[in-house]
């Protein structure tokens, strides 16, 4: 049964004073854009599989919607996870998930496109396809249903969610999502089979299409490989770059309601060159691409104009490498210096500079500052190839509270195997050591966050090779640090180690583990992101109802010539370059930024004609004549 | 600096947004249109904004007032075509109007609120259940704990013909100052009706003297 747009609006006029933060689910916020719906001839809808508040600040899908919605042939609208009072309201009356633009079912859009940045949503895609009334497997889905695509960081390793999924997006989407349209148009103007559109969809450079291919075991369960179904379909994908990074969106939504980030997001530049080892975007988002000055403050400009937020976020994997900072913040202070605009830098590097930065910029002192030093020891810091120095730490952290912040706040990681209590203990030490410093300057206002994650072995990372590290060790550490990080103006907070298992069950999973995560969600596995949401209980029984170990996904170290069930996506980095920096990590051998020297990841040759059509912004450095030939 | 006074409707796109969110959309409202608008002093200055009375999440007003000071005087046909040119769905500006500095805040003046509801299932007995309700002596409400007495602060309410669409209507006048909130969706719940089977629309405030409203 189809329920009309009109129905849906009429029961949500009784259902919604009934549930929490109405507005999440009405759409018709400032800069929303509503399309005839008749007139147009391709429904798209993107979905973020986690609530409105976290959804809207979400760049991907805000670009997206933008660039479909600049089509005149097609139209894209947004849809999110109801929270669970809206769900069980939902599901009570019998209402199918709709858009929030124009109140249509998803089932009759078509296509879906889900944004999965995080493994920890893979739960919500599956709850979300069956609140939407449609197959959650993609090959019960037929002709009738939308084609349901996916992408966005998590899958850069599909195959746990391939057989939910009918083709993903490896890569950058903003160029492929416009291929993906016109081919799904003439497929259907020649109305044939859902196997010739996925066929032909497979035939597009950076769409995986998953039912192409049949995986295989070896006898002892260790992954083998993916058999081709057809001759024609790729034997590797590679990721999508571009080489230009578009305008920048400016017309962006403006929620009602709080979200998580109420600015206006500007990616200033995509890309690191600093190559930390434990980093997945530092690796899948190569190679580096700037935006200029000026287009960063026209940007600000025109957006500030059409949202009227007041803060803006300049964003990046690692602000202070941005070629041009200094000159950035000196035309924001001329600018915008009395506009009463904030501005938030994120991602600065550990030295007294970003201290200047921050303070040129007039940031507001109350977020405290945030530094991410990883690790505490020269040995660790050499092992993930985070090289910054104690001192300069040290130096840094009394500027931070001699400028004028009292919170500082500092990240660290625990978890990898070649970590001992020592070097754990050296975070203790020198959580202290900085906090001294910061009573020494201000006295009893300064206050230390430490904030501790745990390691997970990512997948196209040179540490795929290596184990997680084991409850036990994981809980002794973390004891080991409350046990010593304590006192009135000490905060220490931690990732829950079974949230870091599930995130590195997930991210290095093959296709065996999409039964696991099937059986999850019947048992009510849903919004594993959210700490007081998390059944970790469902987990453990799905995996023994699939009769697969979990351990053996994540807790056991790798031979260099085992087989990876992401082994086909290619990310432009070269396997043979993340094996050579593994075995640099095991003898602590650090590389310094690529951008003063090439150490031939694969990015360039792979991509060499994007690079000398568009690839002016690269800040790789120059190729060699050879390389280019 | 001057104050302005602006009259404006929350319309049904904005029906779900409650009164603090009600103010950030106004504040960048002023933002888009660029109005030197005045900050409050102190470590986290924000603009200065008014709204009269405090609209619960899920109603819809007409005839609400916001009052905003800013620091240099710009002509009032101005202002308006600057407001009118960003506002977002939800908000419709009636008039604009300047008052003066000293006046008193509006949510000090302010004695009573009128209203209209509108039922979205037939209620069969209607009359009946209003005839019942004035008759009582008092009317105990129970909201978040604490208690209070309705039946003082319910100074009007009749039914009025029904909307164009066919919903019964009631209008209501409700006692309304800084420190006595009485609520429509509370006097739907006292004739034992579920307030989510209605909708509520705020259609004027009441003040203490004739104020300019714009």
């Amino acid at each position: 049964m189809i329920v009309s747009p009109e129905n849906i609006q009429q029961q949500l006029l009784s259902i919604l004073p009934l549930v929490q933060k109405p507005a999440r689910y009405t759409g018709g916020e400032l800069n929303q854009i509503v399309k005839d719906w008749q007139n147009t001839p391709v429904h798209f809808c993107l979905v973020f599989p986690d609530i409105y508040d976290i959804g809207m600040s979400n760049l991907g899908m805000a670009i997206l919607y933008d660039i479909i919605n600049q089509r005149k042939d097609a139209l894209a609208e947004r849809a999110f996870a109801p929270w669970s009072d809206m769900e069980s309201k939902l599901r009570e009356k019998g209402l199918p998930l709709y858009s929030l633009e124009t109140k249509h079912p998803l089932a009759e859009f078509d296509i879906i496109g889900f944004s999965l940045p995080y493994e920890s949503l893979f739960t919500n895609v599956l709850n979300l396809l069956d609140l939407a009334k449609l197959e959650i497997w993609a090959e019960k889905r037929t002709e009738g249903h939308p084609l349901i695509i996916a992408g966005g960081h998590a899958t850069f390793n599909p195959e746990p969610m391939a057989p939910f999924v009918d083709a993903f997006v490896i890569g950058e989407g903003e160029e492929v999502i416009h291929e993906i349209i016109d081919v799904y148009k003439s497929w259907r103007r020649a109305s044939t089979s859902r196997s010739v559109l996925l066929r032909h969809l497979a035939g597009i450079e950076g769409v995986y299409v998953p039912s192409l291919y049949t995986d295989h075991y070896h006898p002892d369960g260790t992954f083998s490989h993916l058999e081709k179904k057809e001759a024609s379909a790729p034997s590797t994908i590679s990721k999508r770059l571009v080489a230009h990074l578009p305008p920048a969106p400016y017309r962006l939504i403006v929620p009602y309601i709080e979200t998580v980030h109420e600015r206006i997001p500007i990616e200033i530049m995509r890309g690191c060159t600093r190559g930390c080892r434990f980093c997945h975007a530092g690796m899948v988002t190569r190679p580096i691409r700037e935006r200029s000055v000026a287009e960063i403050i026209e940007t600000i400009q025109k957006a500030v104009q059409a949202t009227g937020y007041n803060e803006v976020g300049l964003l990046s994997l690692s602000s202070s490498d941005y070629t041009h900072i200094s000159e950035l913040i000196q035309e924001i202070q001329h600018n915008f210096s009395s506009n009463h605009l904030s501005i938030a830098l994120p991602s600065l590097r550990i030295e007294t500079f970003s201290v200047q930065l921050m303070h040129e910029l007039g940031a507001t002192r109350r977020g405290g500052f945030t530094l991410a030093p990883e690790a505490a020891t020269e040995r660790m810091r050499n092992i993930i190839n985070k090289p910054i120095s104690t001192q300069s730490l040290l130096q840094t952290a009394q500027a931070v509270f001699e400028n004028g912040w009292s919170l500082l706040k500092l990240y660290f990681m625990i978890g990898h195997p070649q970590e001992t209590l020592e070097d754990v203990q050296a975070i203790a030490d020198l959580s202290k050591e900085v906090l001294s410093i910061g009573k020494r300057m201000i006295g009893n206002r300064a206050q230390l966050h430490i904030s501790v994650s745990t390691f997970i072995p990512k997948p196209h990372t040179p540490f795929q090779w290596v184990a997680c590290d084991s409850l036990i060790n994981i809980e002794q550490k973390i004891k080991l640090l409350q046990s010593q990080l304590r006192g009135k103006n000490l905060k220490l907070t931690w990732n829950p180690p079974e949230a870091s298992f599930l995130e590195a069950w997930l991210s290095r999973g093959d296709r065996r583990l999409a039964q696991v995560i099937y059986r999850a969600w019947e048992k009510g596995a849903k919004f594993d992101a959210w700490n007081d949401h998390r059944n970790i209980d469902a987990w453990f029984q799905a995996f023994m109802d699939c009769e697969l170990n979990p351990g053996f996904y994540t807790h056991r170290p790798r031979s260099i010539d085992e087989a990876f069930p992401w082994d086909h996506i290619n990310i432009g980095v070269r396997k043979q370059f993340l094996i050579q920096d593994y075995q640099m990590s095991i003898k602590q051998q650090t590389r310094a930024d690529c951008r003063q020297s090439c150490y031939a990841c694969g990015i360039l040759p792979k991509y060499n004609t994007l690079r000398r059509e568009k690839g002016i912004t690269w800040k790789c450095p120059p190729l060699k004549v050879r390389a280019l030939a | 600096m001057i104050r302005i006074r602006i009259n404006f409707d929350k319309t049904e796109e904005m029906r779900f947004t409650g009164h603090l969110d009600l103010y950030r959309t106004w504040e960048r409202v002023l933002r888009r249109a660029a109005l030197p608008i005045a900050y409050s002093q102190g470590f986290k200055p924000h603009p200065r904004l008014q709204i009269a009375a405090a609209l619960p999440l899920g109603f819809t007003s007409s005839n609400d007032l916001l009052d905003v000071w800013l620091e240099e005087d710009i002509p009032l046909a101005i202002l308006c075509s600057r407001i009118q040119a960003v506002l977002p769905p939800g908000l419709k500006v009636n008039s604009l109007i300047s008052v003066p500095l000293k006046q008193p805040a509006l949510q000090s003046l302010l004695r009573a609120s009128e209203y209209q509801v509108a039922f979205l299932e037939h209620v069969s007995d209607l009359p009946e259940r209003i005839h019942r309700l004035l008759h009582q002596s008092n009317i105990p409400i129970e909201r978040k704990g604490k208690s209070y007495d309705l039946r003082p602060l319910l100074l009007s309410l009749d039914c009025l013909s029904e909307t164009p669409n066919g919903l019964q209507r009631l209008h209501t006048l409700l006692r309304t100052t800084s420190n006595v909130h009485a609520r429509p969706d509370d006097l739907v719940k006292a004739i034992g009706i579920p307030p989510e089977k209605a909708l509520f629309h705020r259609l004027r405030l009441h003040f203490e003297q004739e104020i300019l409203t714009g």
